[in-house]
Order: structure tokens, then sequence, then C-alpha cells
């Protein structure tokens, strides 16, 4: 039984306006803008609130319409959230990378007259498709740059719209109090549109309520400070980084960060050493290749201290896994490896004060979270959905195995199908014009995930995978695929690993090497290549990576060991549908696109040919001709495979 | 010529010879505010030649050129440089050991007012100079889209970004004539669109005036109003793009033959 939690009754901009008492003059966030980070009081981020809100009265939005975000992260994001909410209406924010067709179908579905975009890059996707959104009245536009080319009818700057605001501020200065005090916290807050790795998006209504209590939940557990910096990391069409950013933001006062652009990003965590940072599992698989990568650049002694450090570190990691304590030697070790090994790395990924660490989204291999366990960085597993928030995290003991222990005010249940369900007053409301698929949300009272889980003896929650894609081998064995994936992508070689395996008599793997690391590896082999495709079926480069999954196989039981292998010839990408635009990979989509490969590694041919059509963003197309090789993997006992 | 277009250059006659050897004869052309003017020519026209004539750094031994409606004809080049004239270099001439920062700094020499007293105890209107000069610095790192390298030392760079903080370089110098001198040369296709974009944009955001030295046809055809065509020294054509395409001189120049246009359609003349 969970423990009754007591929620704040009030909306979010309700609750701003408290905040705005509280603390007027704390800095809210910071903004790095033309090389220096700019702060920004509560006082002046309220005011442009309630500017901004009262600005889009006077371009005629009606309270309770919605309004889409699309861009990069940016405050102007946040200020259009909170102020559609105290007009009673909900912000929908868009992944900077959608198509324009995704766009078009977003703003059309959740009926946004108004949409405010970054720049010039996302202006243009609605300008494209203005034919097919009738009820697209105005699009406000951050970044000025490149627009003056437009109807100025339909796009206005945000300062402008501001200024507007300002004025019908003075003329009334109790409007806008007035419209947040009308709200109710069983409003709509935000619509988010599901990524979903089938189908089309679908809108999950989060209320005001199902938004607080979600916050309130997870920090019921991991608790954060005022004095905290907080990095506005993964796009805030992510629901976790949305919660933190703005609900999370309002209710404990944390600082929020915008980094100047993504590929700034590196730098500007070091700059500002952040104390709570949520990352996607593939931004920590980066980081550790990164590391790698230059660790093998490094001169003998260093690349030997390193080893010997990581040593020290996992053993204690394993120790604390178990509850033991170290010894006095060890710890003796342990203080140097501190000095010459752990405290530097952190230093040079900025997670030197890092306290609040997670990774989301998706299963991250437990490899990888021991190997940021090992520099002494506490990251946690976050697990959740859209339509409930963050549920579950390492908060009373680190297993890397599982995603952590519900947290207060959360209820997980298990179903008969071996399915993980959600009680909780988090879960949404269902989706927004969409009763069909809100019916098939629920049993009963509790909300499905579609993920195949068990709660462990300490309570912690154990996730195999997505119901869907649990495999059963011919052998009637069943399997994770995600399991085997994310072991093979432990390697830093691998970028990208899809396995497959239902209803066969062993499981394969499809593999997307990692450009970078092995281009860098192959030029110190001097090995040369030309483009990925080439890079990618080079024979020295098919050897590494056999070598790679026959160490995986060694760790693994047999009847999950992979035998047979292909590397593919490109990249898996979110324009090809082969991902969604958080990075997950689009099972069926990709089992679809690469059948005649799964076949062959099924079958006995060594070969196949690959003729295939590629489209690059601007339209433009090429043709990819080749032959990919199927690898065969060392595995033992594994019959009717030649080994 | 159109008398609506302010006219930034006008050069008028120009001949140079280097000993023997003459490289231009009798060169005219115009370029206006707010357009890009391309010039091309086989290898050995006089492109560059042409160009060191107008910054200064060559002194034809006939005819005239003049500047924003002042005439300028043996100038010393730090002269002509002051009056607003940058221009990028066909091999880049950065300084590798700086970083981008600091070579886009050195652009704004000629805004800096300060002497080395007063900037060497680095107080008062001195250090209000700095800022400002940074201030604009950051501007032109934005709009290059170049903040995750401000910092690097120019020597570590890829090839197509140092190309990049070139063309800064020579932007922070806030010039109304801009000269590029093969900006694109040795770039990728992604690189050379990114290229193209800057110099729309800048063309569309100010009323700068641009010469652009290239010679990929498919870019100086989309992105030039005007193209004036230079071959051993001489204009063999000059006009709008459309028209110096199917030019048959040009296509002689370029293709020995005339059997095909430029951008190598078949025109069937």
């Amino acid at each position: 039984m969970t423990e009754t939690v007591i929620y704040p009754k009030q909306t979010m901009p309700q609750l701003l306006l408290q905040r705005l008492v509280d603390t007027p003059d704390a800095v809210a966030l910071r903004v790095k803008d033309r090389g220096i980070w700019k702060p920004m009081t509560w006082r002046e981020y309220g005011e442009r609130i309630e500017h901004f809100a009262l600005g889009m009265l006077e371009l005629g939005l009606e309270p309770g319409e919605n309004v889409a975000i699309i861009g990069d992260n940016w405050p102007q994001h946040l200020i259009t959230d909170l102020a559609v909410q105290s007009l009673q209406g909900a912000g929908v924010v868009l992944y900077p990378e959608s198509s324009p067709e995704e766009v078009a179908f977003i703003v059309g579905h959740a009926e946004c007259p108004v949409v405010v975009v970054r720049d010039q890059e996302q202006a243009d996707k609605l300008f494209e498709m203005q034919h097919e959104l009738p009820g697209l009245r105005r699009i406000i536009y951050c970044d000025g740059r490149g627009m003056s080319l437009y109807d100025s009818k339909v796009a206005i700057s945000f300062d402008e719209v501001l200024a507007m605001g300002a004025r019908r501020a003075e003329a009334n200065p109790h409007e806008y109090r007035e419209s947040v005090e009308r709200g109710k916290n069983s409003d709509i807050a935000i619509l988010m549109y599901t990524s979903g790795t089938t189908g089309e998006p679908k809108g999950a209504m989060m209320t005001h309520l199902n938004v607080i209590a979600g916050v309130k939940n997870f920090f019921l557990a991991e608790p954060m400070k005022p004095e905290y910096e907080r990095l506005v990391f993964l796009p805030l069409a992510w629901a976790g980084e949305r919660y933190f950013s703005t609900a999370g933001h309002i209710m404990e006062g944390y600082r929020l960060n915008f980094a100047e652009g993504p590929e700034t990003l590196r730098n500007d965590i070091r700059e500002i050493g952040p104390h709570q940072l949520l990352g996607s599992p593939r931004m920590w698989e980066d980081y550790l290749s990164w590391i790698e990568v230059r660790i093998g650049e490094a001169t003998w002694l260093k690349r030997s201290i390193y080893h010997w450090g990581m040593k020290v570190g996992q053993r204690r990691a394993e120790r604390e896994y178990r509850g033991h304590k170290a010894g006095g030697w060890t710890r003796i070790q342990l203080a140097v490896a501190e000095f010459l090994v752990f405290r530097p790395l952190r230093d040079h990924l900025g997670l030197l004060r890092a306290e609040r660490i997670y990774s989301g989204g998706a299963a991250l291999g437990i490899d990888v979270m021991k190997y940021f366990h090992s520099l002494g960085i506490p990251l946690k597993q976050v697990y959740g959905q859209t339509e409930v928030g963050i549920t579950t995290t390492h908060w009373d003991k680190m297993k890397p195995e599982t995603m952590g222990r519900p947290v207060p005010g959360v209820e997980i249940v298990i179903t008969e199908n071996r399915e993980i369900a959600h009680r909780s007053a988090s879960v949404f409301v269902g989706y927004y014009k969409n009763q069909a698929a809100t019916d098939e949300a629920f049993i009963g009272d509790v909300l499905r995930s579609g993920d195949e889980g068990y709660l462990d003896d300490d309570g912690h929650l154990v996730v195999v995978d997505r119901s869907k894609n649990v495999a059963t081998l011919t052998s009637n064995e069943r399997f994770s695929p995600t399991f085997i994936e994310n072991k093979v992508k432990f390697s830093s070689y691998v970028r990208e690993a899809v396995c497959f395996g239902d209803a066969r008599d062993f499981p394969v793997l499809l593999i997307n090497i990692d450009g970078e690391v092995v281009g860098k590896w192959a030029e110190n082999q001097r090995i040369p290549y030309t483009t990925y495709t080439d890079l990618s079926q080079r024979p020295e480069v098919i050897e590494l990576i056999r070598e790679e999954t026959a160490r995986v196989n060694s760790e693994m039981p047999t009847f999950m060991r992979v035998p047979r292998l292909a590397i593919l010839h490109k990249e898996l990408d979110a324009d090809d549908a082969e991902m969604t635009r958080t990075r997950k990979v689009r099972r069926a989509q990709v089992e679809q696109n690469y059948a005649f490969i799964i076949d062959g590694l099924y079958s006995d041919r060594t070969e196949v040919d690959v003729d295939a059509e590629v489209t690059y963003r601007d339209g433009r197309k090429a043709r990819i001709n080749t032959q990919l090789t199927l690898v065969d993997v060392p595995v033992e006992s594994v019959q009717g495979v030649r080994t | 010529m159109d008398p609506s277009r302010e006219s930034m250059l006008e050069i008028t006659a120009v001949t140079l010879h280097f000993g023997g050897l003459r490289v231009l004869s009798d060169v005219s052309m115009s370029a206006a505010a707010g357009e890009i003017t391309a010039l091309i020519g086989p290898n050995g026209a006089g492109k560059s030649s042409l160009v060191n004539c107008v910054t200064g750094f060559y002194h034809p031994q006939q005819g005239n050129i003049s500047l924003f409606g002042r005439e300028t004809t043996g100038l010393p080049a730090h002269r002509v440089a002051g009056l607003g004239v940058a221009r990028t270099f066909q091999h880049i001439e950065l300084f590798e050991g700086l970083s981008v920062i600091d070579n886009l700094m050195l652009g704004r020499h000629r805004h800096l007012k300060g002497g080395a007293l007063s900037n060497g105890i680095f107080y008062g209107r001195s250090r209000r100079e700095e800022l400002q000069q940074r201030a604009a610095v950051e501007d032109i790192v934005d709009f290059l889209d170049m903040p995750h390298i401000r910092n690097t030392p120019v020597g570590l760079l890829p090839y197509g970004l140092q190309k990049r903080v070139d063309l800064g370089r020579a932007l922070a110098q806030e010039p109304r004539l801009l000269i590029l001198d093969e900006p694109m040369a040795g770039m990728n296709v992604e690189e050379k669109e990114d290229m193209a974009r800057y110099i729309l944009e800048l063309r569309q955001e100010s009323a700068i005036s641009v010469i652009l030295i290239e010679h990929d046809m498919g870019v100086v055809m989309d992105i030039s109003d005007r193209v004036s065509v230079l071959d051993f020294g001489r204009f063999i054509a000059q006009g709008p793009p459309e028209q110096v395409r199917v030019d048959p001189a040009v296509i002689a120049a370029y293709i020995g033959a005339p059997a095909g246009a430029v951008t190598g359609e078949a025109t069937g003349r």
C-alpha cells in the first residue's frame, strides 16, 4: 500500500504567484547568450509570463485555447507554457527535429491558433504546411533572424507580444491575476504528444494536479534544494524535463540553466556544474565512449593509471551494491584513485557537484550504469511514462539491474499478463480527442504501461522489456531483446543494436557502428575507408564487432547468445521512421525495412545485396548500393549454426 | 547602369602589368549596395589581381578605382580597409595559434580607438570599448553558428570551419564592401550550402555589397545578382546570371568549344 501524499490545490500559475511573493529577487534561470550566462530573477520571469499572457489575448487568443511551442530549449518556451496555462489553455511542446508533417499533424490536432517558434528553421515548417492549418492565425518567433521575409500579418516577434502585453497590463493591472485565479487544478495544463514507437502521435492530457503530483511524489524520494543548479538538457517535449522545468522549478525554487545550443552542451555543463541532470541512455553511452576514445589516445602511463583506477572503482561499486564497507588498504587505494582518476574525469564531464543524476526514457545498460558508479557519479535510472510521469528510481539503494523502487504516492501493480501498471494521482486523464486509445490505456483504474516486469524482493521494479518486444524462441525460452542490445551497446564501437528472435531458433543482431569511434580506431590501425557504409563493411571492422559480440556472448545464458549478426550500411534515423524523436528504436519499422537482411541471417547465405535509396532532409536522394556481410559469431552449444 | 543602384565600387578602364606581363587590360566594372557580384573566369584570368587592385595591394598603371563615391586609386591597403573594405583569402590567412574569438577581435582593429597606454592600463573607456568590441564579435559568432568553437585555437579546426572563421574575421571589420576570394574552395556540399546561406543572409540583413570570386558555377549562378567573366585580363561578359550562362564567349572560355553552357547543359545553339 502506498503512503497518502497531500498535494497542493493550486494550479502551476497560482503556485508561481506564491513563488513571486516568496523569493522575488532570487535567480530563477540563466541563459547562455553570446557567451555569457545571463540571469533572470523570479520577478522578471513572472513579469514576462504575465505580459506574454496578456499579449496573446491582444493577438486574439481566447482563454482555454492551446498554444504550441517548437524549438531548441529556451526560456521563452517555459514563459509560453505558463502564460497559456494562466489563460486556462494547455501548452503543447514539440520536438525541435519534428518534420513539417509531424508539426502540422500535432498543431492541427491540438487546434492551436498560435504557435511559438524559436527561429526561422521552425517557422519554415509551419509556413510550408500553412495550407493544411486553417486554424493557425499567428506565429510568434523568438529569434528574428531571417524572419523579415515572412507575412507580417502572421509572424510577430516574441518581444513585440511582450510589449503589447505590458501596455495591456498597465491599462488593466488586475486582469492577469484574475485570470490565474479562475484556474482549477483539474484543468488541462499540458498536452504531451507521445512520439510513440508505433502509429500516429497521441496527445496525453495532464491536469495541473497530475503534473504537480508527479513532481511532488518524486521529490519526496529525491528532494531538491533551492540552491541546486539544474541544466535543462533533454528536449522540453520530454515529460520528465518539462515537469522539472515547470512545476518542480516553481515548487522548489532551484535554478534552471539553458545551454547555448546542442553543440555547446558538453562545455556548458562544465561551466554550470549542475547538481541535477536528467539524461537519456544514449547520452550516457556517448559520454562513456567519449572518455574511452580520449583515454585511447592518451599516453601509456595515463592509460595504465586510468585502467587501474577503474578497477578500484568497480570493486568499490560492487561492494556498495552488496552493502559492504571498504577495508583500510582499499580505502587508501580509493583515495589515490579519486585524486588521480575519478575527480579529474568527473570534472571533465562537468559532474563534480552532481547529486541528482538520472537516466530515463529507455533502459540503460547495466554496464554503463556501473561504469558511472565506478567514477563516483551516483547515476540512477528513472522509470515512468508520459501518461504518469516518473514513478520509480533508486532512492533507497543502488541496484543496477532494477529501475529502483516506486516513489511515495505511486502504486505499481503487476497485471496477470506480467504487465506493469500504475495507480497514482499523477495518472493522466486521457488522450485528447481519442477515447478509444484512452479506454485501451486503462484496466479499471490502473494505467497500463505496455512493459513487462516484476517487483523483486526489495520492492524494486525490474523491467524485462516492452511486452510486445519480449521474444520467445522455438525452444520456448523467453528473452528480452533490449537486454541483449544494451549488453552489446556497452561497447563504445557500437552505437545502436537491434535484436530479433521471436519464433526463431536463435537471436540475431543488426548493428550500427559508432562512426566517430570506429573511424578513429580505423585511423589508428591505418585502415583506409571512405564513407560510413564503406567503413561498416571493412573486414577489420567486422572482425572488431565480431569480437565484441563474442565477449558479450560469453557473459550470457546459452540460449541468449547471438550466433549471427549484420552491420548495417546506414545509421538508423528518425527521418526514416526507424527511430522516434527521443531516439528510441522503432523495432517493427526496422524489422520491416531490413527484413531481407534478417531473413539472410536465418539462412545459409554469407552476404546480402543492399540497394537502398536514402532521402536527405532537403529532399535530395542518393542510392546506396553495397553488399553486407553476414557475420558468424562464436558461441558454444548453439545447435544448427556453424561457428 | 540602373541609376537607382547605389554604387559601392566603380572600376574604370584599369590596366595592370608586371613588367612585360599584362594581367588586366582596360577592365571596368561596378558593384552596387545590397548586391552579390560574382567574378568568375578560368585560372590566371586576373580575378585575384583585380581584387588586389581594389584593396590597394596592387596599384594599376592606368585607370581609376573609386569606392563609395570616392577616388581610391593609389591609396595604400590600410587606408582602403579603413574605408570599409574587407576580404577573405583564397588560402586562409588566420592566426592559427589564436582562438576564434581572438582572431575575430583582431578584425575589429579599425574600430578600436584607445592607444597603447590606455589599453595597457585597461581602465575606463578602454574597458568599455573592449566590452563593445567583444559584443560585436559575439554577434558574429552567433550569426555564423560558431559558439561551440569560440575558444578553440583556429589551427585545430577543420578546413571548412577555418573558412568560416575567415569570413567572420572579415565581417568583424563591419565592411560596406566584402570581397570573398573562393570562399567555397575545397568544401563539401554541406559546407558550401552553409556558406551560401550566410552570404545570402548577410545581403538580406544589411546593405553590404559582396564581390564573390568562385569556381563553383552552381553556387555562382544560384546566389549572384550579377556575374562578370574575366578571361586573359579582359571582361568577356557582364550581366545577370541567366544571361551570362548562355553567352557564347563564356562557354568558349570555359569549355573551349561552343557545345554546352557553363552549367554543362546542352543549349543547342
